[in-house]
C-alpha cells in the first residue's frame, strides 16, 4: 500500500481546493481546532479506509462562497457550508484513493458524511489555512471504509 | 444553444456550482434541470426531453451506474448524451459505464473551464 505523508495530504487538499473553486491555502497551525464542520468518506478496496475534513466555520462559508461564486454573506453557514464540507471531504477522498490505486484503480469510495473525527492515528493529518478560517484533513488507513447509506 | 441539461448529483451546492458553469457553456438556464439521485433523475427524464445528462456515480437511493443503464436500456431515451462528472477512480466501474454509452469521464476536482470545454465538445457532436 502506498503511504501518504501530511506533506502529500496536504498537497492533495490544496490542489482540490484551488481545482474546484481557486481557493487558495497554505500551511496552517497542526495544534488549533479540530474544526466546526467535520465530514469524512471512507474507502474499500485492496485496503480499507477513511479521509476526515474539519473546517471552521468561516473556512466553511469561504468555501461555500468560492463553489458558488457569490460573497460570503450570501452563504447559508448551516446548509451550504455543510454541503460545501462534505463535497470537500469527496473530492480530497478521490484523490487519495487515486494516489493509493496506482495503475491499478481497484478502490471504491463510500459516500460523504457528517461523522465525529475520530482516526486512530495511524495515518496522516495535514493543516492547512485560509484567509479567513482553517482545515484540518485527516488520513486513517486503519478505519473503516465502506459505503454508507444516506 | 436550446439545449436541455440535468444535473444529477446527491450535493445541491455542487449542482448549484455545475448549474453556473452550464450557463457559461451558453446553455439557457430555464433549460437546466437538477436531481438529487438516479430516481429523480429518471423522474425528469420522464417529464422533459433531456439532452444532456450530467451525472455523478457515488449517489444514494439510486448511483450513477445505475442511471447510465437504465438510461442505456431505454429506446426512448437514446438521444441522450451522458457525462460523467465524479471522485470515483475504480477503473472497473468506470469502463462499465463507458460500456453504457457515456460520452466522457470527468475527475473531480475538475477546473470550471474543463466542463464547460467538455459541456460544447459533447452537444457539438450530437449537432
Amino acid at each position: 500500500m502506498n503511504r501518504i505523508t501530511p506533506e502529500r495530504l496536504g498537497e492533495l487538499a490544496t490542489v482540490a481546493l484551488e481545482r474546484t473553486c481557486f481557493l487558495l491555502v497554505g500551511p496552517g497551525d497542526r495544534a488549533g481546532p479540530a474544526g466546526d464542520l467535520v465530514a469524512s468518506v471512507g474507502y474499500d478496496g485492496p485496503s480499507a479506509g477513511r479521509v476526515w475534513v474539519a473546517a471552521s466555520g468561516p473556512f466553511a462559508v469561504e468555501l461555500a462562497a468560492c463553489l458558488l461564486g457569490v460573497a460570503p454573506e450570501e452563504i447559508d453557514a448551516d446548509t451550504d457550508g455543510r454541503d460545501a464540507v462534505r463535497e470537500l471531504a469527496n473530492i480530497v477522498g478521490g484523490l487519495v484513493v487515486l494516489e493509493l490505486g496506482g495503475a491499478d484503480h481497484r478502490f471504491t469510495l463510500g459516500l460523504p458524511v457528517e461523522s465525529p473525527l475520530d482516526a486512530r492515528g495511524l495515518g496522516s493529518e495535514a493543516a492547512l489555512e485560509s484567509e479567513t478560517g482553517s482545515l484540518r484533513v485527516v488520513w486513517d488507513p486503519a478505519a473503516h471504509g465502506g459505503r454508507h447509506a444516506a | 444553444m436550446s439545449r436541455t441539461v440535468l444535473i444529477v448529483d446527491d450535493s445541491p451546492i455542487l449542482r448549484r456550482a455545475i448549474r453556473k458553469v452550464v450557463a457559461l457553456a451558453g446553455i439557457d438556464d430555464r433549460l437546466v434541470h437538477e436531481a438529487g439521485n438516479g430516481i429523480e433523475a429518471l423522474e425528469v427524464l420522464e417529464a422533459v426531453r433531456v439532452d444532456l445528462v450530467l451525472l455523478d456515480l457515488n449517489m444514494p437511493a439510486m448511483d450513477g451506474e445505475q442511471l447510465a443503464r437504465q438510461i442505456a436500456e431505454r429506446p426512448d431515451l437514446a438521444h441522450v448524451s451522458l457525462v460523467v462528472v465524479s471522485a470515483e477512480s475504480n477503473r472497473e466501474r468506470l469502463d462499465r459505464v463507458r460500456g453504457l454509452g457515456v460520452a466522457e469521464v470527468l475527475h473531480k476536482p475538475f477546473e470550471p473551464e474543463e466542463l464547460c470545454r467538455v459541456i460544447n465538445r459533447t452537444l457539438g457532436a450530437r449537432a
